[in-house]
């Protein structure tokens, strides 16, 4: 990127505004210096499994062993495996059932899991704005489903990290510092709420994986991506992390002002896949929005993974039978002509 | 003196100290600073193990940097939020003064990036982002938590920095939501205010206690007391009774959630060094941060 790149308008706002907001507020920052080649030899390709499932007392288990089917997941391919599943929890306050997963949505990941042969499911999360990830599981009403589960739980903010060269190249971040316990996993999954995003425009299954970063390292919030700039952050820890499944808690969404103060959306839906760009691309058409239109989706297309229509095959339900457009700001800026045309 | 039940829980703490001095991040893990510093403070407060106290503050002093800092990992320099945990361990032992020194310069050349804001930011957060806290990260924005603890370090010296204390007390006071409260920092992104939680609370009402008057944090103090924040997890009880601590409002019912939150591993398993040390030392002090640096008790 060139000195002058850093005024250039990004949404309404020059860059240098847009990295001191980030700095300010977990801020939005433009995709800058994107070298980066694609890390498929071929053109990708990706199946995206879609489920409807009206409330959390559907058999969700069912839902999701029947995504992995359709998605030809095989036990040989999990059995006797460590899986760790990292739910988004970013930020939760008692009875705001709509801002994380559902910890029903984590139960049924872990019991599909286990059904197919896993050695061990783990959850862990670094929650993104609290220090006290105890309170955090406590409020989100997770901690109930880990104890009668027995499901170990980490605090990915605070464990032990090692450092990782960064295979994605589109910010200055440089090596990744990540938890011990996300490397030593054999298989990651990244379960996601179907949300929009105040500085991102979504927040899905990509975006989630801001919460593998540690805190000790990155801060609370955050601010070191931010100060990268939120979108190539994402890209290049999803480069570098890649997670093995990627699974949208689209039961009950959100829209408008999220990831936190956003309204409650009953879009019903389950949306899951093994390429986390796919799946977010289908999540983006299931809430109205054009993933092209998506900044880091766009990125990602063709680098990570496709976004594109032709190139996914749906399984289960079709994006557009399920459709639900979620509200969009006008006065956020991110989330400015994302609409899905019909 | 620790009772028996608080004994059992430090004998836990005292069990990750490693041969050379350091304390262990968890059963099991290696060591770091934090967890050190932490350390150090909780058995300090409770008089106990004092050649360990001073082995950590010998460790501490060995990761120290030369321009001052103490950095998380030698390998991530910018990750030094452990200079202000450190400082705060060296505090009662006058043998660290020059470590001391050395820390509060770096910390006092090193404050959070800062910019007047302009009208389109004004539309999008809340904060002065004009004004000096401290950061977790060299070069990152100032946020609640490390301001707060470089506060309760620097301002402990024999000689504070006055200016920057002050300039930090209106940063936490600005960043004080409107209702009370904090969170990690931010008070408005676009048109919605954010929510309190207890741990930011905590650690903004140890800072301010002495720097603002009782009126300027009145909602806040009404919050950290209020049943929202009455909860058994390590690091919101401990902040509760340093924050309650720090006006004089914390007592035995503070302790006890301390002691509830320990007793709580037997639900979510054994918490890291950082949380159980801070927990540990929140219950023995009765919420007196003062105790764990050698103040008065």
């Amino acid at each position: 990127m060139s000195p002058s790149d850093t005024d250039k308008p990004a949404r309404g706002l020059t860059r240098r505004q847009a990295v001191k907001l980030a700095a300010a507020a977990a801020g939005l920052a433009a995709v800058g210096g994107l070298a980066a080649t694609s890390l498929w030899p071929d053109k990708p390709r990706a199946e995206v499994f879609v489920a409807k499932a009206a409330g959390y007392d559907a058999d969700l288990a069912g839902v999701v062993r029947r995504g992995l089917a359709e998605l030809g997941v095989k036990p040989a391919e999990i059995a006797g495996k460590q899986v760790l599943v990292k739910p988004n929890l970013v930020e939760p306050h008692a009875g705001a059932g709509h801002i994380n997963v559902h910890p029903l949505m984590v139960r049924a990941v872990a019991e599909a899991f286990l059904a197919l042969g896993a050695g061990a499911v783990v959850v862990g999360e670094g929650a993104g704005h609290r220090r006290d990830a105890y309170l955090v599981l406590e409020e989100s009403g997770l901690a109930e489903v880990l104890a009668e589960d027995r499901l170990a739980f980490y605090d990915l903010n605070s464990g032990p990290v090692a450092r990782r060269p960064n295979a994605g190249g589109f910010s200055k971040l440089g090596d990744l510092w990540l938890p011990g316990r996300l490397l030593a996993a054999d298989i990651v999954v990244s379960l996601a709420k179907m949300k929009t995003h105040h500085w991102a425009g979504v927040t899905l299954t990509m975006k989630n994986l801001f919460g593998v970063m540690p805190g000790v390292v990155y801060g609370w919030p955050k601010n070191v991506l931010h100060f990268a700039g939120i979108e190539p952050s994402i890209l290049d820890i999803n480069a570098t992390v890649r997670p093995d499944f990627a699974i949208i808690d689209g039961i009950v969404g959100m829209d408008g002002d999220g990831p936190i103060m956003g309204d409650p959306v009953a879009a019903g839906v389950v949306v899951m896949g093994r390429s986390a760009v796919a799946v977010d691309a289908t999540a983006c058409r299931v809430m109205g929005i054009d993933p092209a239109k998506v900044g880091y989706l766009q990125t990602a297309d063709g680098r990570l993974g496709t976004i594109r229509a032709a190139r996914i095959e749906q399984r289960g339900e079709s994006p557009a039978a399920v459709r639900r457009d979620f509200a969009l700001l006008d006065y956020v800026p991110a989330q400015r002509n994302l609409r899905l045309e019909p | 003196m620790t009772g028996t039940v608080l004994q059992t829980h430090y004998d836990a703490l005292i069990r990750r100290a490693a041969p050379d001095g350091s304390f262990a991040v968890a059963e099991g893990a290696g060591s770091r600073p934090d967890a050190t510093a932490w350390a150090a403070m909780a058995l300090f407060a409770a008089n106990l193990a004092p050649e360990l106290v001073a082995a950590a503050r010998a460790v501490l002093a060995a990761a120290q940097s030369p321009d001052g800092r103490v950095a998380l990992l030698p390998e991530r320099p910018e990750a030094a939020w452990p200079t202000a945990l450190a400082l705060l361990a060296w505090l009662p032992d006058p043998a660290r003064a020059e470590n001391v020194s050395r820390a509060a310069a770096w910390l006092m050349a090193h404050p959070g990036s800062h910019w007047p804001k302009n009208v389109e930011e004004q539309a999008v957060i809340g904060h002065d982002t004009s004004l000096r806290g401290w950061n977790w990260i060299d070069g990152t924005h100032s946020w609640v938590e490390p301001t707060a603890l470089a506060m309760l370090a620097l301002g402990a010296m024999a000689a504070p920095p006055a200016e920057a204390l002050a300039e930090a007390a209106r940063l936490l006071v600005d960043r004080q939501l409107p209702d009370g409260g904090w969170n990690y920092g931010n008070t408005r992104v676009f048109r919605n205010t954010l929510l309190p939680v207890p741990e930011s609370t905590g650690h903004a009402l140890a800072a301010l206690a002495g720097r603002a008057a009782t009126g300027e944090v009145a909602p806040s103090l009404a919050y950290l007391q209020g049943p929202q924040c009455a909860v058994p997890t390590p690091l919101a009880a401990a902040w509760r009774a340093f924050g309650l601590g720090g006006w004089g409002l914390a007592g035995e019912n503070e302790a006890a959630l301390c002691l509830a939150a320990l007793e709580r591993q037997s639900r979510y398993g054994p918490y890291d060094t950082p949380q159980l040390a801070q927990c540990l030392a929140a219950a023995v002090s009765r919420g007196r941060f003062a105790t764990l640096i050698g103040g008065p008790p």
